[in-house]
């Protein structure tokens, strides 16, 4: 019997007729690519509005008594700082993951193709919920980035808004347990979990602690739900409630979120550099643990966010730079040593390298600040806070999305991005991320407080704030042009199935790959079986 | 076989419950220690559960010789590729309905509960006619003996209780005549069409299903317009604004002065919690029932129950409120 | 193209256990929920004053009942796997339809205990967080039905059979997890209910 099929014809997004019966349109689609393409690009869309809202409230800071946006300040401030970590930069990475995962791992599709697209849909339905809340009305208080909890009888507004939220985490958890059952049962002969490529890596170890960090978050807007809809005092610490269940089940996302929301990105920036070295990640012995153990331990790290210590917590900037959970610098530190080991092997100029040294320039700005701020003892709620925020836990890990983009365009979209355009976004984004938070960090060393609409003070802070909304328009300027590359994407030439000289599987396959992704699949027999091929 | 998954949980797991008890002894925040906890012990079935479904199947490999030695060439095709489905995303929005009634109402619940089983069911029947086994004939055969004697009288009930439910919310919403021109109009319009049916019986069945659709679409649509129009009031009574509460108890009022509006009505809730009857009366003062007057209003007497009666003091004035059973049972009324 | 004799045999023993363990992993997510839960109780209870609340006895009947229900579904429910691996399909059937019972009779059980509690949502952190305890657990009791009312229906179909009965296997497994969250709620709430 004849197992190995015709290569489909035309290698287009839709599979050909006789694959599926039904055809299959977005509203159907189960393959994962499909799904993972729709993630990526409902993420992108949330990013936008994301993008704007923040813009506006940019402007409304830089012009002292203008009343841009009116009293909708904190409406739009919660806003912006829900919708920028939960319905862009998290969905973003579990699309990319559930593109390229099977792709990188030698496997047909994703472990549960139809439950994956319903997470898709739970978080498109909970992320409209999400935004139509704040259409609505304001929820009650100022989103996911106050540190203490809020109180008193919410709004219809604030119910729709935790529900939002309970369906786009309900649809992460779930996300989280495909991509974990794909990864450990999926692989391809041979292809070894210590084999697998480190995005996948990274995606596993990300999705191990989603599965057992987020329910936690869920439980938390459940009791936020009874809390705020029948009037309750449970969050409220003045009363029988506590604090600190708030800081621990809801504050920033449900505190080891933040980390995660970069993991996959250092995957990625692994990925990229294996690619462009044409070899694994430097390390000694054969199997080379030093790179997956960096990664796992910034996964462990994440979770000791929950105990970052309660005294210190108040007295020093952020959770995210006390003591404890100040370690993950140390993973990362070991992947930027690993990235320079391996430099030595680049022969050939890859682009998206240009996006590791541009994140990493951003995480060595949040490093140098907090070794500023520890020295300046520099108060907790201040601008700081939202400099730190915005380049450390949005500035890196958007660049790197974005280099990820660029690095698997073949796969994703069947084309390779212009570099043209890639490089002019990147300059714009890491730019105008770095300008708004240097002048942010600056705001904070002179005590600027943050979350408040006008500004008040100093005739210098007028300045730094209009540096601020300057570095933001950079930064949505390289945003929107990102976006329009990658939609103009497809409409370049086509490629050959390994444009950039990978060595891991998903350079395998044509570029777009089959709906089956795999006509067939060697014994894998290395970390990288495409460079053992070649030699 | 503990393989390398199983053991990053395991690492996760004693990571945790390291972290769990240091932090929880070293700060006494019990929370945030419970919760690494609770990582600790989840973690630990997950590494478990890994291990188990670990089987001898080369896809499970983890030592690498043993992997080189097991591997071999794997080919996809179509079968692999999984087919289009639409119940995801009804799946989703049903999902939606339910969270959104969390905010508005429990209608949204049950609605979306029952799109959801409504999916559920639909998203099986795709399952199970992608299943190897099943054939068109198989299909057929489960229709004729499970569906048609199981579903049919399901959705009889269904229809009929649709049916009853709409029309009923039409006719609380129109007033009184109305609603019984309109009982009569349908009852006619019903009787006509079956025996309009009835005495073409090769009517096609695209007609019917068309007559049915635009039957089911009206009286839905006149049923939504009822329950969004309200029911209409039964009991027309100028709404009283005032309202007091008055509880005999061990044969005394609660209250010993009451103040309310002269002239205007006053709802009085009259609640006797003694097993003896008591009622509510007011007098002019010096006039009551143990001397010679007329009430100016006298309530209906009641034992141990409830009683929520009108009453309109005429004139402004002090009154004297009393129990005309227990005369000691007394208060001052002042209508303003 | 010689390789392809050796082959693996087909689909079927490559997923042998994806769905077990997919459903084995979000169920232990499910738990977790209750982790979270727990961790706030725990909290709550180490800081009140008075704990619980005054005025608030937890029926202790209405809990014993809630987990005896429970532990005998657990029961019922390991059954249909072990017969379905001997090709009992009748057994199997029984089995899963005890467990819809129990499962009915435990949700009815959990209205009942609901509404029996004197106390509100918003009275107290106390309340707030028994009601979300029987919300979560009512949640996952409802789709653990779901998935063994489609073992049943599918087993009944002959599309679950022996060496490829995976589907009612995971069902096991997602029901025994909705129990370990009732056994952690039961255990706060109850067991540990006086300080």
């Amino acid at each position: 019997m004849t197992l190995t099929q015709a290569p489909p014809g035309q290698a287009g997004a839709e599979p050909p007729a006789s694959a599926a019966p039904a055809p299959a349109t977005i509203l159907t689609a189960a393959d994962h690519k499909t799904v993972g393409r729709l993630y990526i690009a409902a993420s992108l869309l949330f990013l936008l509005v994301a993008g704007v809202v923040g813009m506006l409230l940019r402007v409304e800071l830089a012009e002292e008594g203008v009343k841009v946006v009116g009293d909708d300040f904190a409406r739009l401030f919660s806003l912006h700082s829900t919708v920028a970590p939960i319905l862009f930069l998290a969905p973003f990475w579990t699309g990319l993951a559930t593109v390229i995962v099977p792709l990188q791992i030698g496997a047909p599709n994703v472990a549960f193709p139809r439950l994956q697209a319903t997470t898709f849909w739970l978080y498109v339905v909970g992320g409209v919920l999400v935004i139509g809340a704040y259409a609505v009305d304001t929820p009650n208080g100022a989103g996911l980035a106050l540190s203490s909890p809020f109180s008193g009888r919410g709004n219809a507004a604030t119910d729709v808004w935790i529900m939002g939220l309970l369906l786009v985490s309900v649809a992460s958890v779930l996300a989280a347990g495909v991509l974990l059952t794909t990864i450990v049962k999926l692989r391809a002969p041979g292809m070894t979990l210590l084999r697998a490529p480190l995005f996948t890596w990274s995606v596993f170890a990300t999705s191990a602690v989603v599965l057992l960090a987020t329910p936690v978050f869920i439980a938390g807007l459940l009791l936020l739900y009874l809390d705020q809809h029948f009037g309750g005092t449970f969050f409220a610490a003045a009363t029988t409630g506590s604090s600190e269940v708030w800081q621990h089940m809801l504050w920033l996302y449900g505190r080891p979120e933040v980390f995660l929301l970069a993991l996959p990105g250092l995957g990625a920036a692994c990925d990229i550099v294996v690619t462009a070295a044409r070899g694994p990640l430097p390390g000694r012995g054969p199997v080379r643990l030093e790179a997956r153990v960096a990664l796992v331990l910034f996964a462990f790290l994440s979770l000791g966010a929950w105990a970052a210590d309660a005294p210190a917590r108040d007295a020093v900037v952020l959770p995210t730079v006390t003591a404890f959970t100040g370690l993950v610098i140390v993973p990362v530190g070991i992947l930027a040593l690993l990235w320079l080991g391996a430099g030595r092997d680049i022969r050939r100029f890859h682009f998206p390298l240009l996006h590791v040294a541009g994140a990493l320039l951003l995480v060595a700005i949040a490093v140098i600040n907090v070794i500023v701020a520890a020295v300046k003892d520099v108060d907790g709620g201040t601008a700081w806070a939202t400099g730190h925020l915005h380049v450390a836990f949005f500035g890196a890990p958007l660049v790197l999305a974005i280099g990820a983009v660029h690095h698997w365009a073949p796969k994703l979209v069947g084309r390779r991005l212009s570099t043209g355009l890639g490089a002019l976004e990147l300059v714009l984004v890491v730019l105008g991320v770095g300008i708004m938070g240097l002048a942010s960090y600056l705001l904070g060393y002179d005590g600027a407080p943050w979350h408040v609409a006008d500004l008040a003070g100093k005739g210098s802070w007028q300045n730094l704030e209009r540096l601020a909304a300057a570095g933001g328009a950079l930064l949505t300027a390289g945003v929107l042009l990102f976006v329009a590359n990658l939609m103009m994407g497809g409409r370049g030439k086509a490629v050959e199935d390994n444009p950039v000289g990978g060595v891991t599987l998903e350079w395998a396959t044509t570029s777009p790959p089959p709906p089956w992704n795999f006509e067939q699949v060697a014994p894998v027999r290395s970390e990288t079986p495409l460079a053992e091929a070649a030699s | 076989m503990i393989n390398t998954p199983a053991k990053i949980l395991l690492a996760l797991s004693a990571f945790a419950g390291v972290t769990a008890v240091v932090f929880g002894v070293a700060s006494g925040d019990r929370s945030g220690a419970v919760l690494l906890g609770a990582v600790m012990v989840v973690a630990l079935f997950a590494a478990f559960a890994v291990m188990g479904s670990a089987g001898a199947d080369p896809v499970d490999a983890d030592d690498t010789d043993e992997a080189d030695a097991t591997a071999a060439a794997v080919t996809y095709g179509p079968a692999d590729v999984p087919r289009a489905s639409p119940w995801p995303l009804f799946a989703a929005l049903a999902a939606g309905l339910v969270v959104v009634g969390a905010a508005e109402g429990p209608a949204y619940v049950v609605g979306g509960g029952l799109l959801a089983v409504v999916v559920g069911a639909l998203w099986t029947a795709q399952v199970w006619r992608e299943h190897p086994s099943f054939t068109p004939r198989l299909g057929a055969r489960l229709g004729e003996r499970v569906l048609v004697p199981g579903l049919l009288p399901v959705i009889a009930l269904l229809a009929t209780a649709v049916i009853a439910i709409a029309i009923s919310r039409v006719l609380l919403a129109v007033s009184k005549d109305g609603s019984i021109v309109i009982a009569g109009v349908a009852a006619l319009v019903i009787l006509l069409a079956c025996a309009a049916i009835a005495l073409r019986p090769r009517i096609t069945p695209g007609a019917m299903v068309g007559l049915i659709a635009i039957a089911a679409v009206f009286t839905g649509t006149a049923g939504v317009w009822g329950a969004a129009a309200g029911e209409r009031e039964f009991h027309p009574h100028h709404a009283a604004e005032h309202e007091i509460t008055i509880v005999a108890k061990d044969t005394a009022f609660d209250k010993k002065k009451i103040e309310v509006p002269a002239d205007e009505p006053v709802v009085v809730d009259f609640i006797n919690q003694d097993e003896v009857f008591h009622n509510l009366a007011v007098y002019t003062p010096g006039q009551d029932a143990t001397t010679v007057g007329d009430p100016v209003f006298a309530g209906k007497p009641t034992a141990e129950g409830e009683l929520q009666f009108e009453m309109d003091i005429a004139n402004p004035g002090n009154y004297v409120f009393v129990c005309d059973f227990h005369p000691n049972m007394r208060g001052d009324l002042v209508a303003e | 193209m010689s390789e392809q004799l050796a082959l693996p045999a087909g689909g079927q023993q490559r997923e042998s256990h994806v769905l077990n363990l997919g459903t084995l992993l979000l169920g232990g997510a499910g738990a977790m929920v209750f982790g979270g839960l727990l961790a706030a109780y725990l909290q709550l209870r180490g800081v009140a004053d008075r704990w619980p609340p005054e005025d608030v006895h937890l029926d202790n009947y209405l809990g014993v009942m809630l987990f005896l229900t429970a532990v005998l579904s657990a029961v019922t429910v390991e059954w249909a796997p072990y017969a379905i691996k001997r090709g009992n399909q009748r057994q199997t059937l029984w089995a899963l339809t005890l467990t819809i019972g129990l499962g009915l009779a435990f949700l009815n059980l959990l209205w009942y205990t609901a509404s029996q509690l004197g106390f509100g949502v918003a009275d107290h952190a106390f309340g707030t967080l028994v009601y979300a305890a029987i919300l979560a657990i009512g949640v996952q009791m409802v789709l653990g039905l779901g998935y063994v009312l489609v073992a049943l229906v599918r087993t009944g179909g002959h599309q679950v059979v022996p060496g490829d009965h995976q589907l009612v296997r995971a069902a096991g497994w997602y029901w025994q997890w909705v129990n370990v969250c009732w056994l952690v709620a039961f255990t706060g709430f109850y067991v540990l209910q006086n300080r």
